[in-house]
């Protein structure tokens, strides 16, 4: 199954989201599990795997494929698909042919969005995208609102307001947020996933996050 | 409302005991034919998904306006002071200078300088 992380609008979390995802996913040894990285800055298939390698890490539990070229998306999409149960494709934060071509071939597309007037105008174009991109492939593509570095302590007014227009909408969203955690920067930085990183408590919250929403994500894909 | 603030179970698993998604191994993989390439990116370019991560088409027409119209150029993100980048501007304006070609100028200049 594809599942497809994408926004134009950059820095509302989609790399922070496609790797943690698969890192939950990729802890159930029986799942083969991949990371199609689309995003011509490279987050994690030079930056990410980079800092692994100079750290002297050993390889991820899960398989990183890099691609970020609109010619050929679409034939590694394909192949990756095959050879794997599950593939996150992290997309770059702009409004471009790749997302398009990538929402067409997905069983699931998550929108990451903060709480901001920006990221949900850009959330906006991507939903109506998907839906067109799906027209076009002659399917319907399931689409989700994922909202990101949400407060865990303190939910915010226009937070609030977010909600209520989406769910007013009748927007789906996935009712688990990606909340704005140290670990989720420090998985980034030093080029670890969330389990490699030293045990602590917010260590803990954040591998209990991204376990929720990946339970939440599952549950959907297996009714899909 | 009993345990709703305390958690007083024994049983928590590890963190690291967490696996999920065992119901994806099992379900069928949907077949699907390849989606047409040109449908699609028409329908994203109706919402604005127009960006291309491919090359313009190269073209001996002469140049016109700023890149990348007619050029082979790709696109690449830099950050400049808001000084350098009016003073490259007005440069672009007046002698018509754009900052690619600043930069292969002194490219050239570095490597004449090595030999």
């Amino acid at each position: 199954m594809i599942v497809s992380v994408l926004s134009p609008k950059g820095g509302c979390g989609k790399s922070t989201a496609a790797l943690t995802l698969a890192t939950v996913f990729a802890n159930n040894a029986d799942l083969s599990v991949a990371i199609v990285d689309a995003d011509p800055r490279q987050s994690i298939a030079r930056v990410w795997l980079g800092k692994r390698k100079s750290e002297g890490l050993e390889k991820p539990p899960f398989e990183v494929i890099s691609d970020p070229s609109d010619g050929s998306i679409l034939d590694t999409l394909e192949a990756a698909d095959a050879k794997h149960d599950l593939v996150f494709v992290d997309l770059e934060g702009v409004a471009g042919l790749m997302a398009s071509y990538a929402a067409s071939a997905s069983d699931m597309c998550i929108i990451p969005m903060r709480p901001s007037a920006l990221d949900g105008d850009a959330a906006g174009a991507a939903l109506k995208m998907i839906r067109d991109a799906g027209r076009a492939a002659r399917r319907t593509v399931p689409a989700r609102i994922l909202i990101t570095q949400t407060d865990a302590a303190i939910v915010t007014k226009s937070h609030k307001e977010l909600l209520a227009e989406l769910d007013g909408a009748g927007v789906e969203r996935l009712q688990t947020e990606l909340m704005r955690r140290a670990p989720f920067e420090r998985v980034m930085a030093e080029g670890k996933t969330l389990f490699e990183l030293g045990h602590n408590q917010s260590v803990a919250s954040a591998i209990s996050n991204t376990a929720r929403l990946g339970k939440e994500l599952a549950e959907i894909l297996e009714a899909e | 409302m009993a345990n709703s603030f305390l958690n007083l179970d024994d049983d928590d698993k590890p963190e690291t005991d967490i696996k999920i998604g065992a119901g994806l191994k099992s379900k069928p993989k949907a077949s699907r034919t390849k989606p047409d390439k040109d449908a699609v990116a028409k329908a994203g370019e109706a919402h604005g998904f127009t960006r291309s991560t491919e090359p313009a088409a190269v073209s001996t027409s002469p140049r016109r306006g700023r890149p990348p119209l007619n050029e082979d150029m790709t696109y690449w993100r830099i950050y400049l002071s808001s000084a350098l980048r009016d003073e490259l501007n007005q440069l672009r304006d007046e002698e018509g200078r754009r900052l690619n070609d600043v930069i292969e100028d002194m490219l050239k200049a570095y490597r004449d300088t090595k030999n």
